[in-house]
């Protein structure tokens, strides 16, 4: 297939070329117009990227299209159990990350996403009823199985939580763009990209963001900061509306 | 119980210098934790009535090993939280600890704290005399929607 393509394109170009002196000229032109198109393109496609969010998007949300398809990777929950890509499987999936040494923003995430919980089972029942909502720890060295748990069990028991190892964390952060560093509390420093315990006290410095799952495990959306249970609903419902 | 009446004295004896003091502490509440959870926040607002700027730059609770003050801020679609050596209150001003903002991070629980509880805090200043403070435990939502002073529909299930 590659080879008769090429071949193709072998043709057309010796087919155009025409002989003689002016042969360099017409050569230039047709770069000229080649790059001046290619531009063209680029322009418009650089146009269409910076012309984000989409008008349609209420604020606070990044809808995907086309949506990115969940990465492999493999990491447990607070059960025991392995939490896989095909653990988004067969229902929506609203994701967040931290670690439990975070007493401030999780807590408060956690705590808007339980009361955006218990607002869908009253106001839209079949959407609370296939949404999971999953709170992955970047932190695997402190976060240890019965903490994870304690500390989502705490917000609503429904609530998956889940670590691994921190390559396989890295599987699931990078491709959605949701990295996490290792850095020093007092002074910020870097310390390290997550792949060992750090020696000295440190935060774990993590996407603020929530990425949602369609049941084919597709990320279709984003949802930004911050995470008040009013726009927590409000971006939602739009989203789900949007795809389902 | 014996270890218990030493605080209580140093409380007391903190608590009577407080009275009338330049800072004054309102709206304050620690967010819940889970048994085992390494640490629970506290947030409250500081009114400073004196005429010059006065600096937090110290906390302690006797039912926790360690208070130490936090920033979270968000850059580069990140979360991140930092320690902070002190907080200052402009001069006839006040400042807010609220989630997602300064915080007073209380570093493992002697024991575990349940919502309805009160927790105890000795706020340090620099220029100003130390603050004591009994503090309620509550559920983070309940804790956010009396700090906010938003009308939430919940807590209906």
């Amino acid at each position: 297939m590659v080879e008769s393509a090429d071949m193709t394109y072998g043709t057309g170009v010796h087919g155009s070329a025409t002989p003689g002196s002016r042969r360099p000229l017409r050569l230039v032109w047709l770069i000229l117009g080649l790059a001046l198109l290619l531009d063209i393109g680029l322009g418009w496609r650089l146009y269409q990227s910076q012309a984000s969010p989409p008008p349609s998007d209420p604020p606070g949300v990044r809808t995907f299209a086309p949506p990115e398809p969940a990465p492999y990777f493999q990491l447990a929950d607070q059960n025991g159990q392995p939490f896989t890509q095909e653990s988004l499987k067969g229902h929506w999936t609203l994701m967040l990350f931290g670690y439990t040494n975070c007493p401030d923003f999780c807590p408060t995430t956690l705590a808007a996403l339980n009361n955006l919980y218990h607002r869908l089972k009253i106001s839209a029942p079949k959407l609370a009823a296939d949404t999971q909502v999953v709170f992955v720890s970047v932190d695997p060295f402190r976060d240890t199985r019965p903490v994870l748990g304690a500390f989502v069990a705490q917000f609503n028991p429904r609530f998956v939580a889940a670590t691994g190892a921190p390559e396989q964390l890295r599987r699931l952060t990078t491709p959605l763009g949701a990295a996490y560093d290792y850095a020093d509390l007092v002074s910020g420093e870097p310390l390290n990209d997550g792949s060992r315990r750090p020696l000295q006290a440190y935060a774990v410095d993590h996407a603020a963001g929530l990425y949602i799952f369609d049941p084919h495990a597709n990320n279709v959306a984003w949802i930004l900061p911050p995470h008040t249970p009013e726009r927590l609903a409000t971006a939602y419902q739009f989203i789900r509306r949007n795809y389902d | 119980m014996t270890r218990l009446i030493p605080w209580l004295a140093i409380a007391s004896l903190l608590f009577g210098a407080g009275a009338g003091a330049a800072v004054t502490v309102t709206d304050a509440w620690v967010r819940e934790a889970p048994p085992g959870a390494p640490a629970n926040a506290a947030y409250f607002t500081l009114h400073n009535a004196d005429d010059v700027t006065q600096t937090l730059n110290g906390a302690t609770s006797p039912q926790f090993a360690r208070a130490d003050l936090h920033v979270t801020h968000l850059e580069s679609g990140q979360v991140r939280m930092r320690r902070v050596q002190a907080v200052e209150i402009p001069a006839h001003g006040s400042l807010t600890l609220r989630p997602n903002g300064y915080h007073l991070m209380l570093v493992r629980a002697r024991r575990p704290l349940k919502a309805g509880e009160r927790v105890e805090l000795t706020l340090q200043f620099k220029d100003a005399p130390a603050v004591t403070v009994q503090v309620p435990v509550r559920r983070g939502e309940e804790g956010e929607a009396a700090d906010s002073d938003m009308h939430h529909h919940m807590n209906g299930m």
